[in-house]
């Protein structure tokens, strides 16, 4: 049996920034300053009209070829993790496979997870690997939130950016992707859900409301997510640390969903992480959903001198899904 | 911590100084849904406790939130 690892992670961002003066522009109403101050979110991107996560994720793929050096034609199984499909069917995975030429043979899966995404692709794409099924595996998490927001939820706006991210997973001779603890919870799936986006019609109690936010705009509940993650991520990140033999103090970083800032500084504590361990950088592009841990990585590994080692990841979010695992980069 | 020294950090949670155990919760400000996530967090870090978000936003006073968090 063969291990995995993270061979390449690349990201794509749309061009338009959304700005915390524009929003103030546009909504005199808001109190901006307050928000940013607690979320610690000055900017976000959005995706233009005719902007797709699809197209966000083929573009973070073709720079993730690019810049790697790899042929497309190496890849023999594709993930696309996404919320925001460009048809209910067909699947995204069969779209980029076709748009990003790869070979004929070849598994291409969808899924569908938000904020955990990445965690849960990234097992996938590493039990592909260790059974032998895959020798490179192309993970695709690309979102497009804004798509689903009303322009009037100050909740959504000023939180989420829209992303796309790719990452290369291959086969190693030694563990570098491991230690997955996951949890599932699907009696808080109302908290963070767009009622009306699929074939189940009709509204879903509490989570419209007049003049702010329809039944087919994305509506979060954040005190229940505040409470969901606070909870279960400290748990994620002791089976996961338990399961590879380590303690807090033997992980070089911490890279977690990059949820807001203020999130993160109440998991940094909880958890009892040091501040010079623990990667924050969502500040300018906003929380980009499944996108979220590898630009996260991609960044600290451009911006931050001896970025790598071993690495605990944690996603939670929509669903509720969570997870986490240990990588070496 | 006892339930004045809570309510003086609740006040500093809804910027609202001078609040006392007995302070109403709907005439301040500040007690809103930002305010809310807050105080979830600060009763996670301070007190270990996982609020029940519908409990919580059902509590008419200060004193009500330190007696939700303490267990008393």
């Amino acid at each position: 049996m063969s291990f995995s690892k993270i061979a390449a992670v690349a990201y794509y961002l749309p061009e338009r920034i959304l700005s915390d003066s524009e929003l103030a522009g546009l909504h005199p109403d808001w109190d901006i300053a307050r928000i940013s101050q607690k979320t610690g979110i000055v900017e976000r991107r959005r995706a233009g009209e005719d902007e797709t996560a699809l197209d966000l994720g083929v573009k973070a793929a073709e720079r993730l070829f690019a810049e790697s050096g790899l042929l497309r034609e190496a890849i023999d199984a594709a993930i696309f993790c996404t919320q925001n499909p460009d048809y209910i069917l067909p699947p995204n995975s069969c779209l980029a496979h076709a748009r990003l030429g790869l070979r004929a043979g070849i598994p291409a899966y969808d899924l569908s997870h938000g904020c955990a995404g990445f965690v849960s692709a990234l097992s996938m794409a590493d039990a592909l690997v260790r059974a032998g099924m895959a020798r490179h595996v192309l993970v695709i998490t690309a979102d497009t939130y804004s798509k689903r927001m009303n322009p009037d939820d100050r909740t959504v706006q000023t939180l989420f950016g829209d992303a796309g991210a790719a990452t290369l997973v291959t086969e190693s001779d030694t563990e570098c992707v491991g230690s997955f603890a996951f949890d599932t919870d699907g009696s808080g799936a109302k908290n963070l859900i767009v009622p009306m986006s699929g074939a189940r019609g009709g509204e879903v109690e509490g989570t419209a409301s007049p003049g702010l936010r329809g039944p087919k705009d994305l509506y979060m509940n954040g005190r229940e997510i505040m409470a969901f993650a606070l909870s279960k991520v400290p748990e994620l990140m002791d089976q996961s640390l338990g399961q590879a033999g380590l303690s807090v103090g033997d992980v070089d970083w911490f890279v977690f969903h990059q949820a807001n800032v203020f999130m993160l500084e109440n998991l940094k504590a909880i958890c009892g992480l040091p501040d010079d361990k623990f990667v924050v950088n969502m500040q300018k592009i906003g929380n980009t959903v499944s996108a979220s841990i590898p630009i996260a990585l991609r960044m600290a590994k451009d911006e931050i001198a001896g970025f790598g080692g071993k690495i605990l990841v944690a996603g939670f979010g929509v669903g509720y899904e969570s997870g986490a695992a240990i990588i070496r980069m | 911590m006892d339930v004045n020294e809570f309510a003086v950090k609740f006040g500093a949670i809804v910027s609202e100084p001078g609040l006392s155990p007995e302070s109403a919760l709907d005439t301040l400000d500040g007690w809103d849904s930002l305010g809310q996530v807050t105080f979830i967090a600060f009763a996670r870090r301070q007190f270990g406790q996982v609020l029940n978000v519908e409990k919580m936003k059902s509590a008419k006073t200060v004193s009500d939130l330190y007696n939700m968090v303490s267990g008393g």
